[in-house]
């Protein structure tokens, strides 16, 4: 179970080493994300979260919003 | 899947962004409103008096009502505090009583293009923009858009014309 966190916390952790992963398509990455953020589409996650993931440092997800 | 420390950013996007935070990505170049802002607003708190706030509205004739954490609860324009015609009726008043309460916000990341494209010029004086927790980021003069998309704007004002007339 994920821990829930705001954009504060994003940023400390972010700092510290954490993966930042947004799991919306493509084209809604390229045209904006975080910085530093990968693309993992949500329906890939299980396969490629394994390949491009560090298992080793804390992983954040996000999408548009709450909705 | 094996990874031990998860998080989930619920607020996602439209929270960072709305926060004015930077970006990457093909639309980070676009100027957005918070750059245009003027955070030397003024601004005052709910038991403040009337007669010492009127003082304070300058040529924008506004003053936002603030908590001590920058949180906006409303404003006050010279009309909100002339009682009527008797200013000296309001004096001693707190303005919380007196305020526009809930004024309409904007966040700081909406594109200056899009919304340079989407008024009237004149239309508006001014706009109130805060984070997505309501705190007071600054105003947003019609004047400075307009002198914007006149300006250093032309370019990613034409771009958004483009993209409707091809969209």
């Amino acid at each position: 179970m994920p821990g829930f966190i705001d954009r504060h916390e994003v940023r400390r952790l972010v700092d510290n080493g954490a993966q930042l992963v947004e799991v919306l398509g493509k084209k809604q990455y390229e045209e904006e994300h975080l910085p530093g953020a990968v693309n993992i589409f949500l329906k890939a996650m299980a396969k490629k979260a394994p390949e491009q993931l560090d298992r080793s440092k804390p992983v954040i997800v996000y999408c548009e919003d709450t909705l | 899947m094996g990874f031990g420390e998860v998080y989930d950013y619920v607020a996602g996007k439209v929270d960072w962004f709305g926060a004015g935070w930077p970006s990457e990505g093909e639309a980070a170049e676009l100027t957005r409103i918070g750059a245009l802002v003027d955070a030397e607003v003024p601004t005052c708190g709910m038991d403040d008096r009337a007669e010492d706030v009127r003082g304070r509205l300058g040529d924008d004739d506004v003053c936002l009502v603030v908590t001590d954490k920058r949180v906006v609860l409303g404003l006050v324009q010279g009309e909100d505090l002339d009682g009527d015609g008797d200013p000296s009726s309001v004096d001693e008043r707190p303005v919380g009583e007196l305020m526009q309460e809930g004024p309409t916000t904007m966040r700081p990341n909406v594109p200056a293009a899009m919304l340079a494209g989407q008024i009237e010029d004149g239309s508006f004086q001014w706009l109130v923009v805060t984070d997505p927790e309501g705190i007071l980021i600054g105003i947003l003069r019609g004047s400075d858009l307009e002198s914007w998309a006149e300006g250093e704007g032309k370019e990613q004002l034409a771009t958004i014309h483009e993209g409707h007339d091809h969209g």
